[in-house]
């Protein structure tokens, strides 16, 4: 299994390199954006490109420069180096020393990294309360529609599961700002500051993670009742049955275990699906997370920090991927051994 | 004899089923049957040549038939063609321009025809506590702005009768009554200090002053005291003198009002010895807040809250010199309405340590302070406004001579003669936006005589329409009609959807179908590169391709085929190892049936079910993408765009919702049938997946 898993990983490492690089490649072909200010504003922005290896000092003064920035009485003149030449040096900055660069419009010569660090707790933990909130949830409404099966229990679950999924986060994110903030007034219509009361702060969550947790119940609840409806009419059901076991003992002995197998994959694979989703969400809302991070970044056109954020949400989508595929042989012991499902 | 499994299956009904089963099986003899009640099927006869009684069919009409008893499926793809109907039709039948923007119809409420008594869908917007001009108690109309002289709303299209209620300003207004003049200290210096402007007072007559406190005052815990006095000028050319009247500095102040009777007579007695002969002084009064705590009420300090302010002589009621002289006020709104427009002098206002008026040696200390208003009673309304009639209901405008004999004259549309005047006006065509002449005006101007008209004109003539528009979605925000927005948006969101289904399910099924048939090392190769280029966020490659691209139609058809296609080949390669080590496979290689043949006739016809499945699924997915992509900011253009119209309008969700829950309902509706429809095509196909989703 170890070898398996260092498989995985050893591939997982390399496609993130390569789509780095793609990213790369192709954030160089966009025009360059120069950053605003003045000049000695901007020159450490520059020197800092020189330093990362993305430019060059110029000191023929009749060879055409790029920029220009007179501090003083001292001219600096900027060259850009061609893409490939870029491009080792990009590497060489990360490798070495983990140098992502400078932000240039959302926080001028603040490092990348920072910026994404210092938005990712809130991100964090509102997709960790969804899907806290979201997975017992559905689970349990999967359950109930799986043994009510073709009761009207099961009809409205399955409907309201068919309407929730269709529904994008952020169409459901306006319907509840409209009916409950605006309208009702209980909620607050965006998201409070971290100087807030208490009761505030919390209040302010409800409409996100609800937002969020709807899409995500409603797929749980599907998969949970598809797999358990499944189960109930498999034979080793019927086994305990016929051993004398009643329906609640042999759902909750062995129904349940069984139809847990696939959930807990699609929980990890639920996390990421709402981290790259609430994007939208966190514009609409006004959260500090690095959703609106990214969509802040590419309207300024702060290349570096979009650059982060991209490589941030790779990481950890092939993360996930492999997780998902791990816990799969974890959990499910025929995956483990090799043999067919 | 009933099988074990039929016993076992629980639930009530079956097991009662079960029950009367057994109560109803007699035993075999008591049956009723004889010999004559068989007949042989077949006998001698050869029927392995005889044709089928049932009529063939087809893979195809088999799941129709399917589909067709799913009923949920069925509603779902009926309203899925409605809305492509109104996605072709409405841009095409639809006659407004929504190219163009339309500055003064701009967020029009939603006006569905017949619906005139239901509030959301009649063009009207209620307006909640509006100013209003209450100058004829049983006629209030909404006060005109300060700035242009008119109101925004038209007395004419306000609906229904106008609440009132009243409310509190903090500021004057010209349409306000009462209030309450706050001096309040400073917090630097804890006091502050009010001066009123000069009058002319002769010491023979008996004069008194009464000020009155607002009971806010008495609100703070330590009360204010205060201390009021005069500055007589005794010499005309040199420093006021400051006498004081009132001063409870040192003792618990009076705060509910004050009254100073012969105030003449104290400052008659303080005249230096040069003045003791003149009886006429010119004086003014000064308010002195002192306050020693620094008790904060509501972060303030303690404040004097004055509501009026009258000296009087008592011998001569006719005296006015303090009314004339801007001393006296019952109403603060007034004061300071009227203070606005008098010199400095003039006025009631606060006392500053650098004033030139005061006297240098004055023994009080110099504080300055604040001076406010609060408490303004105006009258608010609150009522309903039909939109409609403000921008396309009838005005009355003055145009000139010329303009109106080359719009209207000239044109055709009306006749009239000046000379005549306005009963010589007459329509010629029903579509002039002239409906009558209300008067004509002559006016000497430098000694020419300009002719000028009051007309009344019907706007929506006037901007181009036959009748009065009906917008069932409403306006956004540049005029432009939503219902056709929204449908011209969705027509284009669905082609996109179904083109790029078919060329990621003509993608998919090649790639899927080469590395499912074939196998070993070239199946390994493609499964390596497809899931190295799963592993990128979806949205990472949109964003990069429309950034580096641009954003026209051709380049969203590429960035969602960049990804799209991988799903599809998994499928695809799946089936293909279902199918592939089928026995009718094998017999058809046997035979000679080469690679290809195999593939498009016998291998891809069982496969195309899921396929289709999910080609169909993936068009919400795409118009869900979409919409994604408009909201950061990198939507389609060039194009009516879905995704665009309804980003640009989730700003306006607090002052105009219908617009955003007109769209949003319309995109649920449709990915909710899509969701559906697909469902039902995926049961139709394989009837063995059924319930399993």
């Amino acid at each position: 299994m170890w070898r398996y898993v260092l498989k995985r990983l050893g591939l997982m490492l390399i496609t993130t390199f390569v789509i780095l690089s793609l990213t790369f490649i192709l954030m160089k072909m966009i025009p360059f954006p120069h950053p605003p200010g003045t000049a000695e504003t901007r020159l450490p922005f520059y020197m800092n490109q020189v330093r990362l290896g993305y430019m060059y000092r110029v000191q023929d003064p009749t060879a055409s420069a790029e920029v220009s920035l007179q501090i003083g009485t001292t001219i600096y003149r900027f060259n850009q180096f061609p893409v490939l030449t870029q491009y080792s040096s990009w590497l060489r900055g990360i490798f070495t020393e983990w140098n992502w660069g400078l932000s240039t419009r959302i926080r001028l010569n603040v490092s990348a990294m920072e910026i994404i660090l210092d938005r990712l707790p809130y991100s964090l933990k509102l997709n960790l309360v969804s899907v806290f909130i979201a997975v017992p949830l559905g689970f349990v409404f999967g359950i109930t529609a799986a043994l009510n099966k073709n009761k009207p229990a099961d009809h409205i679950i399955s409907t309201g599961v068919m309407i929730f999924i269709s529904i994008p986060s952020f169409v459901m994110i306006t319907f509840l700002l409209i009916i409950f903030a605006y309208g009702l007034k209980w909620l607050p219509t965006q998201w409070p500051s971290d100087n807030a009361p208490l009761d505030v702060r919390v209040l302010g969550f409800v409409l996100p993670v609800a937002s969020l947790a709807f899409g995500s119940i409603a797929g749980f609840a599907r998969y949970t009742r598809a797999e358990l409806a499944e189960i109930m009419s498999s034979e080793f059901l019927l086994l305990a049955r016929t051993k004398g076991l009643t329906k609640t003992q042999s759902v909750i002995r062995h129904a349940l275990r069984n139809s847990l197998v696939p959930i807990i994959p699609m929980i990890i694979g639920e996390f990421v699906g709402l981290l790259a989703g609430s994007m939208i969400l966190e514009n609409l809302y006004g959260i500090p997370g690095i959703g609106s991070l990214f969509i802040t970044a590419i309207q300024q056109k702060d290349y570096n920090v979009v650059m982060v954020d991209m490589a941030m949400y790779t990481m950890i989508g092939l993360l996930a991927t492999l997780l998902v595929d791990l816990s799969y042989g974890i959990v499910d012991p025929r995956i483990r051994m090799g043999a067919k499902k | 004899m009933v099988s074990l499994t039929q016993e076992l299956e629980w639930g009530p009904r079956n097991s009662m089923e079960n029950n009367k089963k057994n109560k109803n099986l007699t035993p075999v003899e008591n049956r009723d049957i004889s010999k004559a009640d068989f007949k042989f099927v077949q006998m001698d006869e050869k029927i392995h040549d005889v044709k089928f009684d049932t009529k063939p069919t087809t893979f195809f009409k088999d799941a129709l038939k399917r589909f067709i008893k799913n009923k949920s499926s069925v509603t779902a793809g009926v309203i899925i063609g409605i809305l492509i109907l109104m996605a072709i039709v409405v841009p095409i039948a639809n006659t407004s321009n929504i190219k163009q923007s339309f500055p003064q119809g701009s967020f029009l409420p939603p006006k569905w025809p017949g619906m005139d008594n239901v509030n959301g869908l009649n063009g009207t917007k209620k307006y909640a506590n509006i100013l209003l001009d209450a100058t004829d108690p049983d006629n209030p109309v909404p006060a005109p702005d300060t700035d242009t002289g008119t109101s925004t709303f038209y007395p004419d299209a306000i609906v229904g009768e106008i609440e009132t209620s009243l409310g509190y300003y903090s500021t004057a207004n010209l349409y306000g009554r009462g209030g309450t003049l706050v001096l309040r200290a400073d917090k630097r210096d804890k006091g502050a200090s009010i001066s009123t402007p000069y009058a002319f007072m002769n010491v023979n007559n008996e004069y008194n002053f009464t000020l009155e406190f607002d009971e806010k005052t008495l609100e703070f815990e330590t009360l204010p005291s205060y201390s009021i006095v005069m500055d007589v000028k005794y010499v005309a050319s040199a420093d006021p003198v400051v006498v004081t009247l009132v001063d409870f500095t040192n003792e618990e102040a009076d705060l509910t009002s004050i009254t100073v009777t012969d105030f003449g007579q104290t400052i008659a007695d303080h005249r230096p010895l040069e003045s003791l002969l003149v009886t006429s002084f010119e004086t003014r009064f000064r308010i002195i807040l002192e306050t020693t705590s620094s008790d904060v009420n509501g972060g303030h300090y303690p404040a004097l809250f004055m509501n009026s302010f009258v000296a009087t002589n008592v011998n001569n009621a006719n005296d006015d010199t303090f009314t004339e002289s801007g001393i006296n006020w019952t109403s603060a709104n007034e004061l300071v309405l009227r203070d606005k427009n008098l010199t400095s002098t003039k006025r009631w206002r606060l006392y500053s340590p650098t004033d030139p008026l005061s006297p240098p040696s004055a023994p009080v200390t110099l504080f300055s302070g604040a001076k406010t208003i609060i408490d303004v009673e105006v009258t608010l309304g609150t009522f309903v406004y039909d939109e409609y009639q403000k921008v396309f209901g009838e005005r009355v405008q003055r145009i000139t001579k010329a303009e109106f004999i080359s719009k209207y004259i000239e044109t055709g549309l009306v006749r009239y003669d000046f000379d005549i005047g306005p009963t010589s006006f007459e329509i010629l065509k029903d579509s002039s936006p002239v409906i009558t002449v209300v008067r004509q005006v002559s006016s000497n101007i430098l000694g020419k005589i300009i002719i000028d008209l009051d007309v009344e004109i019907s706007m929506y003539k006037y901007y181009g329409f036959e009748t009065m528009p009906y917008y069932l979605f409403g306006t956004n925000q540049r005029g432009n009609d939503f219902f056709k927005v929204v449908f011209s948006g969705l027509s284009t969101s669905l082609i996109l959807g179904v083109v790029v289904a078919v060329i990621n399910i003509i993608l998919g099924m090649i790639w899927g179908a080469i590395s499912g048939y074939y196998g070993g090392t070239v199946d390994l190769i493609m499964e390596r590169f497809t899931e190295i280029l799963s592993g990128v966020p979806s949205i990472v490659v949109f964003t990069l391709t429309i950034l580096t691209l641009g954003n026209s139609f051709g380049v969203f058809i590429m960035a969602m085929i960049l990804t799209g296609w991988i799903g599809i080949a998994a499928r695809t390669r799946s089936q293909f190892y279902r199918y592939k080590r089928r026995e009718y496979v094998l017999a058809s290689r046997t035979l000679g049936a080469s690679d290809g043949r195999i593939i498009f006739r016998h291998i891809l016809p069982n496969s195309v079910g899921p396929l289709i499945t999910s080609g169909v699924l993936m068009i919400p997915g795409i118009i869900f993408t979409e919409a994604s992509i408009a909201y950061l900011n990198l939507g389609l253009q060039g194009l009516p765009s879905f995704g665009v119209a309804m980003s640009e309008v989730q700003g306006y969700i607090h002052t105009d919702p219908y617009l955003i829950v007109a769209a949003a309902l319309i995109v649920s509706l449709l990915m909710v049938s899509f969701n559906l429809f697909g469902n039902g095509l995926r049961d139709a196909f394989n009837p063995s997946l059924k319930g399993v989703e």
